[in-house]
């Protein structure tokens, strides 16, 4: 499955809602807002930090496998900054840098890549079942 | 998104339905902004009809909380929705906000001062 938009706070819901309708038959309720939440925030990353909010292509490609399923997100931004990518500590209670940290809850792997050509690409991948993330040690 | 809003006795309560993106959390920061401002002391957020929040809506949370505190105004988060239960129980957050089970338990508090 693939989609493409242009890469504006308002495609935003549209991405959400395309996630959600394709993972709808094999993930619950619960599992299904975690993982529309990290897609969310990886896609919000880079329509702010990416595209600086001037928009550009942005494609979602989603595989399912046998034990997991990947999401990857290709655009043509700025590179991120991978100490940027890094979750902060959840004691400090302040506005910002939590959008990595629902990301790193959420999939079991993270990849930042950035190819030849200048495409960015980050690749989510999540098995279909695992622990509740927030029982983990995050 | 949605915002309703109405005075109610002793407080202001803000309905919001929908999505909290970063799309829409800018219109919820100036709703938030423009009722802390005025003389009543608690505001209540009935947050039911959330079907999304994300980072950038709890950001714009945060803000109205520490706003609140140093205010003197008390903010209660009301009703949550699944999904905002999972964003704030995921962020650690619950500790941090007043929250009420329902609508009603939130006015009630609102009353007693």
């Amino acid at each position: 499955m693939e989609w493409t938009c242009n890469a504006d706070a308002g495609c935003l819901a549209w991405i959400r809602d395309s996630i959600r309708k394709e993972l709808s038959s094999r993930l619950d309720a619960k599992q299904l807002d975690e993982v529309v939440l990290g897609v969310g925030e990886a896609c919000a990353n880079i329509v702010k930090h990416a595209y600086e909010g001037k928009g550009g292509p942005l494609t979602v490609r989603l595989e399912k496998g046998a034990e997991d399923f990947e999401i990857e997100l290709r655009n043509r931004g700025k590179p991120l900054d991978p100490g940027a990518c890094r979750p902060r500590s959840l004691d400090d209670i302040r506005p910002g840098g939590l959008g990595t940290y629902f990301m790193s809850c959420v999939f079991d792997e993270i990849r930042y890549e950035r190819e030849p050509d200048g495409t960015n690409v980050v690749v989510m991948r999540r098995k279909w079942t695992r622990p509740d993330p927030k029982d983990g040690d995050r | 998104m949605n915002i309703r809003r109405e005075a109610r006795e002793a407080c202001e309560l803000l309905t919001v339905e929908g999505d909290i993106d970063l799309s829409t959390s800018p219109s919820l920061r100036k709703h938030l902004e423009g009722i802390l401002d005025r003389e009543r002391t608690s505001l209540v957020i009935d947050l039911s009809s959330v079907r999304h929040m994300d980072s950038s809506g709890i950001a714009v949370l945060i803000e109205a909380e520490r706003w609140a505190r140093k205010h003197g105004r008390r903010l209660l988060l009301a009703s949550l929705s699944d999904q905002v239960r999972m964003v704030l129980e995921l962020a650690r957050l619950q500790g941090f906000f007043s929250i009420a089970e329902d609508l009603e338990g939130a006015l009630r508090l609102c009353r007693a001062g």
